[in-house]
């Protein structure tokens, strides 16, 4: 059991932190509790968090971690962010990076890497509207009518996807949505081919991409 | 047998052979349509017929059902049965591995959440499927089939779903004794997944497969996997998704896809087929074309 705020708070964000990055899940949460209840500025933590979320992305980048250890990090940081909300000011906890929509393209009900961006998008702070499986075009364009995200993925794995990707960006364009919005594509085949053939702004190749494409295109580093 | 399952024995056992065998592990119902058949045993004999294909593979299951995310449809034994009767083609079944089945019950989504919490539970469930597993693989070797294809995703598109070291510890059990079992039954061992197995290809040797399926080139790099593992494993690839796309056929696409022959011949081992299986669209001529470009390609 960690107590209170012994150990001062730049040693107990640092164990907050390694204990994060190493899918301690138990002794993280202790830690967030005893920070939390310390008084310990909520931000803080939360950008512990950050740091922590920031190693795993870059061990699964280089092979070390796989999607359960991404997946769990991202977990953590859910149920601390919990923790600290509390404690937050109203305008912080309403405050979200920007706002995602994401959806599986009509003809195609994969939902497995929708589901993971939509997830680690929704954990690093984004306001993630996920409108599910086989959507049709006309369906994303109300979509971005009400919901006005940055940003747009259409996922699919099929390659069959690849022409309907192509309706839904054609659809966005003709209700003159396409500059309002980046498209990002994912799924089993893209490539930069298909990124081209589709007419998306960039592809994918796994969930950690998708994020960092949207991070990138509202500008946080 | 016939002369296409000699053929496609021979290139198992990397000897040479007069033409390159050709195969697919799934043609999908709307495929089937588009060529005016209906997905059953005599309209997938007669699409292999069409093609010009040397493997009858049918996805097997206990009950015959619908693949319902990429349509196509699964087999059952009696079926099987009926295709080890009718047919002298080189037979395999297709068969989903546990963790496949799992995560088709569970949902991948909801394994890989709880992977690092609930491995033990986890453990339990794979070992119950792998009972069902081990049941089908038996009956399969009883009707004679020629080869055994296990299918488990087990990665996406940059490196498996979880640690190789977690393959190893909880899957290793089923695959090698799954493998022996064939071997003892004179059957071929493949294994399937879509994505990049790069990292796992080690552990699939050491656990005596006979060659992989429907492997993408694009994210497994088979030029350097044949020279690593050429004569150990037969593979069956060469065809990648993006040169089925609806669109003509690219210049590139073309001269990677001649590029991916003339390296995978050499040394025997490879048998053409699509990384992903062929389910809807109009592939047939495309297909066809793709054939006729390998065999002059063989021809040298």
């Amino acid at each position: 059991m960690v107590k209170g705020n012994q150990g001062g708070g730049k040693n107990m964000s640092e164990k907050l932190v390694d204990a994060m990055t190493n899918m301690r899940e138990i002794e993280a949460l202790e830690i967030a509790k005893a920070l939390v209840n310390g008084d310990e500025d909520p931000i803080k933590i939360l950008d512990d968090c950050t740091k922590a979320m920031e190693t795993v992305g870059k061990r699964f980048e280089a092979g070390e971690y796989f999607l359960p250890e991404l997946m769990m990090a991202g977990e953590i940081l859910r149920q601390i962010s919990e923790m600290v909300k509390p404690k937050l000011k109203g305008e912080l906890t309403s405050k979200k990076r920007g706002k995602v929509l994401i959806g599986t393209v009509e003809g195609d009900i994969h939902d497995i890497g929708k589901d993971i961006v939509s997830f680690l998008l929704d954990v690093d702070g984004f306001e993630v509207r996920n409108i599910g499986i086989d959507v049709p075009p006309g369906k994303f364009v109300e979509e971005i009518k009400d919901f006005k995200p940055q940003v747009v993925g259409l996922s699919g794995l099929l390659t069959l996807a690849y022409d309907s990707m192509k309706k839904t960006v054609q659809a966005i364009e003709e209700a003159g949505l396409r500059n309002s919005v980046k498209i990002m594509i994912g799924g089993g085949q893209m490539s930069e081919r298909v990124k081209e053939f589709v007419g998306a702004d960039a592809f994918g190749k796994d969930a950690m991409e998708g994020v960092t494409l949207a991070k990138k295109w509202i500008g946080i580093k | 047998m016939s002369n296409s399952g000699e053929i496609v024995k021979k290139a198992f056992e990397h000897r040479s052979v007069g033409y390159l065998p050709r195969g697919e592990l799934w043609l999908g119902t709307d495929l089937l349509r588009k060529a005016n058949l209906e997905d059953n045993l005599k309209g997938h004999l007669a699409l292999i017929k069409r093609l010009g294909q040397d493997i009858l593979c049918l996805p097997l299951s206990n009950d015959i059902s619908i693949n319902k995310g990429l349509g196509y449809r699964y087999f059952n034994l009696k079926e099987l049965e009926e295709a080890s009767r009718m047919s002298d083609i080189f037979l395999s079944a297709l068969i989903d591995g546990p963790f496949q089945r799992l995560a088709e019950k569970r949902g991948l989504m909801k394994i890989l959440t709880g992977w690092k919490r609930e491995k033990h539970e986890f453990a339990k469930e794979y070992k119950k499927e792998r009972a069902e597993v081990d049941i089908l693989i038996k009956r399969c070797l009883e009707l004679s089939v020629d080869a055994v294809i296990i299918a488990d995703d087990l990665a996406g598109e940059r490196s498996p779903f979880v640690d190789p070291y977690d393959i190893q510890d909880l899957f290793f059990p089923f695959y090698t004794q799954a493998v022996s079992e064939i071997h003892r039954g004179h059957s071929y061992a493949m294994f399937h997944s879509c994505g990049n197995i790069t990292m796992l290809i080690p552990q699939l040797v050491s656990y005596g497969f006979d060659g992989l399926a429907a492997i993408q080139h694009r994210t497994n790099d088979l030029i350097s996997l044949k020279e690593k593992y050429g004569s150990s494993l037969t593979l069956m690839a060469g065809i990648e998704a993006e040169i089925l796309e609806t669109e003509k056929m690219s210049l590139s696409g073309l001269k990677e896809y001649e590029r991916l022959i003339r390296s995978l011949t050499p040394g025997g081992g490879f048998i053409i087929c699509s990384c992903s299986g062929l389910y809807s669209g109009d592939f047939l001529e495309r297909v066809q074309e793709l054939y006729r470009i390998a065999d002059e390609l063989f021809r040298g």
